[in-house]
């Protein structure tokens, strides 16, 4: 589902150049469900922009669903992330002014999807992750934890071919954090999404099935659970 | 996504601030307000002065008055020319489209009576003059081809001229002293002064008027309005009052109002005359007329030029406020494209494209200015509408000129227009600022 092939990105040119990314090589097959650790400034971050289609790299080719992806314009790349992507983000980035159902309308908002429609898709996301009795609440009306569950909820509600999830445990207490990941683990398992999470939590990532280590831009290595 | 759909959402993102949205509502509201108001009030003023032209003049004229005589190579001045009769008029009133003519000889006057005097001009008129310069008598009644024929000795008191003299009391049945200085051919050489030197001398001949009528006041008042002037029979004044003389001995006119029978017909009337007048006066080709055919067209010009002018001026002025206003909205889109930074980066990052969010802030701005260009419409409307409760007349070179203010509908839609132009202007760069953000960078805004 997953193929990149010699990712490299670079920042900046000549002496400030800089190589986030180096010759990165790896796949993720659907139905996975995997974790990428390391430390800041390793390129996780990075890597996580061009797995989401935000972001373009120097060099290598990236394909999705069997789709090339270097080669699309903005709009098109825009198209993707609307259709097979899911973001999650670890500061939650829903829209201040909009109540919980509102933000998970929010990508179908660009797919010319019928008003009814859109509403019924959203609260069926929100019952998902147990929160159809907030739905009409504003995010600063909601913890953090919930917070998390509607970003969780607008990253599903088009049933996307993969979810990416940055440090989505970040900002939570480790009881939120429990309940984000059970959900990540209940959608892998119960509804086949596949699922990849940024983390530098040990105690995170070992619910995945397999570990990607990121070092200087480089993968270091990989473990895998079997489970 | 459907346009009232996002009409709905960039209503919810302007007026999440209240206070900021009304502070850039205020610029467009002043601004379109201003124009609606000064274009009122120009075309209101305009119009108006038309019409109070018209009606202090008559409609459909054309009139006819001396020109200027080249006698040895030396040009006079215009209506110096002694040559405009009363059989001209006769004449003229034989021409097709010509509905009436009054011929009218004219030459200032003392009036005295019940112990007051003014100093006015005495027009020796037919009974055709109430019509064609659209009179009406107040008091008492017009001059009456009767009294043509009889050449009596009665006048009609234009309304200043009534005031002046008689105050609030009714003049009608009264006598007036009138006082007409003459100059003649001093034989013996008794004339005084610089006239006797050339051997002229003045006369003041006094003359007692019975007052049949005053007239309706007609113009703004004052000195130079027409209703300071008094009105004999014009046979009276050739006969009794003030002989006035072509060389070869014809009674002569000042001026010669012509009707013509339909405003379409002024310009026909206004060519026919001077061939019929050239030939009256045995003038050879290559003179000059000694006459000038005029109409309203040329005063009607002059006002509308310089309405044109004040109209231009008046949307200078409108327009710089517009122009303020359109800054205070780029002003703001600006600031919010860079406070909803991280909002753009979210929208782009589930999947908005460029055009999505260009048009987002696009309609946000065009909302502004629609928003503003409404009320502002209303205000203008309102300021115009108190207006013209407040001024239904004013007072214009000497002319009573109805104002009546309205704003017409080509304002209304030109403002409209304007104000969604001045969101879309004002709108398309902050636009392409938010449209043109990188999503990575943006959604890590803080």
């Amino acid at each position: 589902m997953i193929e990149l092939n010699g990712i490299t990105k670079i920042y900046g040119k000549g002496d400030a150049e800089v190589r986030a990314l180096d010759n990165v090589n790896c796949s993720v097959k659907e139905g996975e469900m995997i974790s990428i650790m390391g430390p800041s400034g390793s390129g996780k971050s990075t890597l996580m922009n061009l797995l989401g289609c935000l972001d373009k790299p120097s060099s290598g080719n990236y394909s999705l669903d069997g789709m090339e992806t270097t080669t699309l314009n903005d709009d098109k790349l825009a198209e993707i992330r609307n259709e097979k992507i899911g973001f999650v983000f670890q500061n939650y980035n829903l829209l201040p002014r909009m109540t919980a159902v509102e933000n998970v309308e929010l990508p179908m908002l660009y797919n010319n999807m019928p008003r009814s429609e859109r509403h019924r898709l959203a609260l069926h996301a929100l019952e998902r992750v147990g929160l159809s009795d907030r739905a009409k609440h504003a995010p600063n009306e909601l913890s953090g934890g919930e917070q998390q569950r509607v970003a969780i909820a607008r990253a599903l509600v088009q049933n996307p071919s993969i979810i990416l999830a940055d440090e989505p445990t970040g900002n939570l207490d480790s009881k939120s954090g429990e309940e984000i990941i059970n959900i990540f683990e209940e959608l892998n398992k119960k509804e086949g999404h596949t699922i990849i999470v940024v983390t530098h939590d040990r105690e995170i990532a070992s619910h995945t099935n397999r570990i990607i280590h990121i070092k200087d831009g480089k993968i270091d290595h990989e473990e895998v659970f079997s489970k | 996504m459907n346009l009232s759909n996002e009409l709905w959402i960039g209503w919810r993102a302007i007026s999440a601030n209240k206070m900021r949205l009304i502070l850039t509502l205020l610029g467009i509201i002043i601004g379109i307000a201003a124009v609606v108001l000064l274009v009122s009030l120009t075309e209101g003023i305009g119009s108006g002065m038309v019409d109070g032209i018209e009606e202090a003049v008559g409609s459909n004229l054309v009139w006819v008055y001396p020109g200027a005589i080249t006698e040895r190579g030396v040009t006079t001045r215009v209506g110096s020319a002694k040559t405009l009769t009363i059989d001209d008029a006769e004449a003229i009133s034989n021409l097709p489209y010509v509905a009436e003519v009054a011929p009218v000889s004219q030459t200032s006057v003392q009036v005295n009576a019940a112990g007051n005097n003014i100093y006015t001009t005495m027009q020796g008129v037919t009974p055709e003059f109430r019509s064609v310069r659209s009179f009406s008598v107040t008091d008492g009644r017009f001059i009456s081809s009767y009294d043509l024929e009889v050449k009596d000795k009665v006048c009609v008191l234009g309304d200043y001229v009534a005031k002046e003299v008689f105050g609030d009391a009714d003049p009608v049945g009264e006598m007036v002293r009138v006082g007409i200085q003459t100059i003649t051919t001093s034989k013996d050489g008794s004339g005084s002064g610089v006239l006797g030197l050339v051997g002229l001398k003045t006369e003041v001949k006094s003359r007692h008027l019975k007052v049949i009528g005053v007239l309706e006041k007609k113009g703004g008042g004052g000195e130079n309005s027409p209703d300071n002037v008094i009105l004999v029979p014009i046979t009276t004044m050739a006969s009794r009052l003030k002989p006035m003389r072509t060389p070869k001995g014809e009674d002569r006119v000042s001026i010669i109002w012509v009707e013509a029978s339909g405003r379409d017909k002024m310009d026909a009337v206004k060519e026919e005359i001077p061939p019929l007048l050239r030939e009256r006066h045995y003038l050879r080709e290559g003179e000059d007329d000694d006459f000038v055919v005029d109409n309203m067209a040329q005063v009607l010009d002059t006002i509308s030029q310089s309405m044109e002018m004040l109209s231009v001026l008046a949307g200078f002025i409108a327009g710089i406020s517009l122009l303020v206003g359109g800054i205070g909205i780029m002003n703001i889109m600006l600031v919010s494209v860079t406070e909803r930074t991280r909002e753009i980066g979210i929208r782009k990052a589930v999947g908005a494209k460029r055009k999505n969010i260009l048009s987002q802030f696009l309609i946000e701005s065009v909302l502004i200015g629609v928003l503003g260009g409404i009320i502002g419409i209303i205000v203008g409307w309102g300021a115009v509408f108190s207006l013209s409760k407040l001024f239904s007349h004013t007072n214009m070179m000497g002319l009573d000129v109805p104002v009546t203010l309205s704003v017409s509908p080509v304002v209304i839609v030109i403002a409209f227009v304007v104000s969604v132009g001045i969101g879309i202007i004002a709108g398309i760069y902050p636009a392409f600022r938010a449209a043109r953000l990188n999503p990575v960078e943006a959604i890590r805004y803080e």
